[in-house]
């Protein structure tokens, strides 16, 4: 898959996370995982790791932006020692969702070409 | 194989986003509230702008000032409260939200079963049927309000419509519900909760039970109400010897019943202060008025400070979110302040039913009850129906079905709360006042609770106490009505004989909870009113010739307690004969050499206060272990009784076998403390009145990291500066007329914004911990310096 492809698809995926629900980026990951040519580790990494990317810098513009404190609150109310866990951690358990969508895009172009073969 | 792969993959991935979609228990719904681009962390961003285009009559400038309050300037009053309620709604929708769903009993709603108990309660008392029908009542006779309300309400449903969900304040997130329209009845729910928690209290139940388990010749003793004759608001001199009115005698006798409960009662060391010195004795030969009423110090911030400037008025003050006007401030020509009037409003009638509860006995007829169903949502739960039996002596708030005060169970609960009245003119026209005349013809809107306002005007100081108050004659009121027998007041004291003082001789006026009239006052006035704080301020008031704006400051914020001064002394006499161990006389020492400053450094002031709370509760031990709820005689009948009769009877503790004095009590006590105390040390790095004291800003849904805990400061509930744990001065101001325009300084402990994750969220604090003021930026027209401006059209 293209470089260019891949940046494509971030794309596609930041605008879900702007315009649409949360949870729109499993459908994005699961398009990504549909459309790649990597095999199945390689196409659940490229998800997860996109989330984690696209989610963690997110968190860190708006921090960097404001300066606000709402980050040290919500860590504390989930008891984390610190917002940079808190970012982390929640970048990396949705990055974990984001593969796993991604991991189905690709066993359904497994399943398909079987399909169209039958 | 691959097929049943997909399949499970997908069904897996539903559930977890399902799953973490929507919330579960206390946990919000965890990828809406974690998500970067919709969750908390965009509350990172302060609302500085406004949608502008919102079809206004003429253009609304608002002008913001450095500590973000705005100064909203509107050619006519509509366009002034739709910018009021944009202004509210930007910063503080969320807690709009919340008191009103406090007042309506819908919390269930948002917060689950935990709340069901409260929204019966609140639906019970009868607030929402009262909201109702004062709704209407404005409707029907205020035009002009009602149109006020509208257009407030525009203004916050405007704000609302272009919210985005990535933009809701942080708690909707958390709790994962959407704001709803606000509409005028939400705004007067609001004045009703008000109301209830102002004048929301009462003892009658526990003083009936009292009277029955001490009998009358002890009751009167322990239970007297001389201390309330101490610098009452008006005094003797000052009063009319008769009313102008005259009032018919009614049909009532009191109910002696004793069971168990545990009730919210009134607390008469919590309340406001205010007073006026006139020009004669100020050094710039203008009145001063100082006001700080006294609420739970909660986050966000109970005020929110702004200016509303429209064709026929400029006032500055603060206001409530979710009500138009300013309720204490001031304008070019006038300056108001308010306190609770702590007069009891509320009297409870005992009540006989019949026919399953169709027909109740009040009066000596049998009528019949009306029914009102009450629905209840309740969050990831079934609805729960309430039936509240409404009946001419009022809503009958505790049944069989819901016992949660078995003391209160079937007495209907009479309240000047649930009368229709239009409370908000009041606001409205002092908003716009001038003279002494407006603020006369102000007050009389008052309804509930009664309130002590005072007033200056460059010509004129005053005060009043103001609201309906029923008729009774003596000890009527104090106790619980035998409905059988009694006939619910129908009439108030009317206003003309209403305590009113203008321009006295003594060139102040003062409230802090007091009694309003001095004895002679020819008609039954019955509270909860304080004894203290009035007396430290008329002291102070007397003793200076000349006030300089620092001096009134200086008193505002003084920890001086003159419970401490009072009490203290009697205690220390009692135990002189008494050998002491030596870490008993440390203790003693630090004591002697206290100066009665409440200061947040010290320690004697908790040494005290932990040694009387210890001697109080142990004298009354014996309360504790009764079947039913009776009333601890207070502090100063204590104490009376300490000096009278140190070997009085209620000196002997009941868990021991000797016979106790009051100075066995007091040592007692003592010990008990010092034990504690040396424990204390153990676990505190600190040991000072601050620490001990905790004063808290409690954030509304009591989430710790919204709230700011051990906010270092000083005070007590019996200084003028009467901060406690969760209560305290909740607005500082100090106002004074110079030739051109007035000068006012305040402070408003919190911030403007009620968003956790702003800057002004909790910016006042540690200024007004430091018993520090900000001057008050009133702007004369939209040509004044500011941070920045909308403009609205």
């Amino acid at each position: 898959m293209s470089s260019l492809k891949i940046i494509a698809l971030a794309i596609a995926l930041i605008l879900s996370q702007y315009l649409a629900p949360w949870w729109s980026f499993t459908i994005a990951c699961t398009l990504i995982g549909f459309f790649s040519s990597f095999g199945k580790w390689k196409t659940f990494f490229l998800g997860a790791g996109l989330l984690f990317l696209v989610w963690m810098t997110q968190y860190l513009y708006v921090e960097l932006r404001t300066g606000s404190n709402i980050g040290e609150q919500a860590a504390g109310m989930m008891h984390l020692p610190g917002k940079y866990i808190l970012y982390a951690a929640s970048s990396f358990f949705f990055a974990l969702i984001a593969g796993l969508s991604a991991l189905l895009g690709y066993f359904l172009t497994v399943q398909l070409p079987q399909k169209i073969a039958n | 194989m691959k097929r049943e792969r997909v399949i499970a993959l997908s069904t897996f991935l539903c559930f977890l986003v399902v799953g973490l979609n929507i919330r579960l228990g206390s946990l919000p719904p965890l990828g809406k509230f974690l998500s970067p681009f919709t969750g908390f962390i965009q509350n990172s961003y302060d609302a500085f702008s406004a949608p502008v285009d919102a079809g206004l009559s003429s253009p609304v400038r608002i002008l913001f000032d450095e500590r973000r309050v705005p100064h909203i300037f509107a050619g006519g009053e509509e366009d002034l409260y739709f910018a009021q309620g944009l202004m509210h709604a930007r910063d503080r929708l969320w807690q709009m939200d919340f008191l009103y769903r406090a007042a309506a009993g819908r919390l269930s709603e948002v917060a689950g079963a935990k709340t069901v108990g409260l929204d019966r309660i609140t639906r019970r008392k009868g607030l929402p049927w009262a909201a109702e029908n004062t709704l209407d009542h404005i409707k029907k006779n205020y035009l002009h309000t009602f149109q006020h309300l509208q257009a407030y309400s525009r203004g916050v449903n405007y704000w609302i419509e272009h919210l985005q969900p990535k933009d809701y304040p942080v708690e909707f997130k958390l709790m994962d519900y959407k704001p709803e329209k606000w509409s005028p009845l939400k705004t007067i729910m609001i004045q009703k909760y008000m109301a209830n928690m102002l004048a929301g209290g009462d003892n009658d139940v526990e003083r009936t039970n009292a009277l029955s388990y001490f009998g009358q010749k002890d009751f009167e003793r322990l239970f007297s109400n001389k201390f309330q004759e101490y610098a009452p608001m008006i005094d003797s001199g000052e009063c009319a010897k008769a009313a102008a009115n005259q009032y018919k005698s009614r049909l009532a006798s009191t109910w002696f019943g004793a069971s168990k409960s545990d009730p919210y009662q009134p607390e008469p060391g919590y309340g406001s202060n205010s007073w006026v010195i006139s020009g004669n004795k100020t050094n710039s030969g203008y009145p001063v008025l100082a006001s700080d009423p006294h609420l739970e110090l909660t986050l966000p911030s109970i005020w929110y400070e702004l200016q509303l400037s429209g064709d026929k008025s400029n006032a500055y003050g603060v206001s409530i979110p979710g009500v138009p006007y300013i309720i204490i401030g001031f304008n070019k020509d006038i300056a108001w302040g308010i306190t609770n009037g702590e007069t009891d409003v509320r009297d409870w009638y005992a009540l006989k039913f019949r026919n399953n509860r169709s027909e109740y006995y009040l009066g000596g007829k049998w009528m019949r009850s009306d029914l009102r169903i009450e629905k209840i949502a309740v969050f990831n739960s079934a609805d729960v129906t309430d039936t509240v039996l409404l009946t001419l002596a009022g809503p009958v708030v505790y049944t069989e079905a819901f016992n949660k005060e078995p003391d209160k169970c079937n007495m209907a609960l009479n309240w000047t709360a649930h009368l229709p009245s239009n409370d908000f003119n009041m606001f409205y026209l002092l908003n716009r006042g001038k003279e002494f005349d407006d603020f006369k013809a102000a007050i009389r809107f008052m309804s509930c609770p009664t309130l002590n306002v005072t007033f200056a005007s460059k010509e004129d100081i005053a005060i009043a106490h103001q609201g309906k108050i029923p008729y009774r004659q003596a000890l009527q009121g104090q106790f619980v009505f035998d409905g059988a027998k009694t006939i619910p007041a129908s009439q108030y004291i009317a206003q003309e004989d209403l305590p009113l003082l203008r321009n006295p001789e003594k060139n102040f006026v003062f409230s802090a909870n007091q009694k309003p009239v001095p004895p002679n006052y020819p008609l039954t006035i019955y509270g909860y009113y304080g004894a203290y704080r009035n007396r430290t301020i008329e002291t102070d008031l007397k003793e200076k010739s000349r006030f300089a704006v620092k001096d009134v400051m200086k008193m505002q914020t003084s920890n001086f307690d003159l419970f401490a001064a009072e009490t203290l002394p009697v205690m220390l006499h009692a135990i002189q004969n008494v050998t002491l161990t030596p870490d008993v006389w440390d203790y003693i020492h630090t004591l002697r050499a206290w100066n009665y400053y409440s200061d947040r450094h010290l320690t004697a002031p908790l040494l005290f206060s932990v040694w009387w709370e210890e001697f109080h509760n142990q004298t009354w031990d014996d309360l504790q272990s009764l079947p039913f709820m009776v009333l601890k005689p207070n502090a100063i009948n204590t104490l009376k009784l300490m000096k009278d009769e140190p070997s009085s009877k209620y000196f002997d503790l009941a868990s021991t076998p000797e016979i106790e004095t009051a100075p066995d009590v007091l040592m007692r006590s003592l010990k008990v403390n010092v034990e504690r105390l040396s424990s204390y040390r153990k676990s505190h790095a600190v040991v000072n009145w601050s620490e001990f004291k905790n004063t808290t800003f409690r954030h509304l849904l009591n989430v710790e990291q919204f709230s700011r805990v051990d906010v270092y400061s000083g005070g007590s509930k019996n200084s003028i500066n009467a901060t406690t744990t969760g209560w305290g001065p909740s607005w500082r101001m100090i106002v004074t007329f110079d030739p051109g325009k007035p000068r006012a300084w305040g402070i408003n402990p919190g911030g403007q914004s009620g968003n956790p994750g702003s800057a002004w969220y909790a910016s006042n604090i540690s200024d007004w911990a430091e018993g520090k003021y900000h001057e008050l930026s009133y702007m004369q027209d939209t040509s004044s310096a500011c941070n920045y401006k909308i403009i609205l059209k």
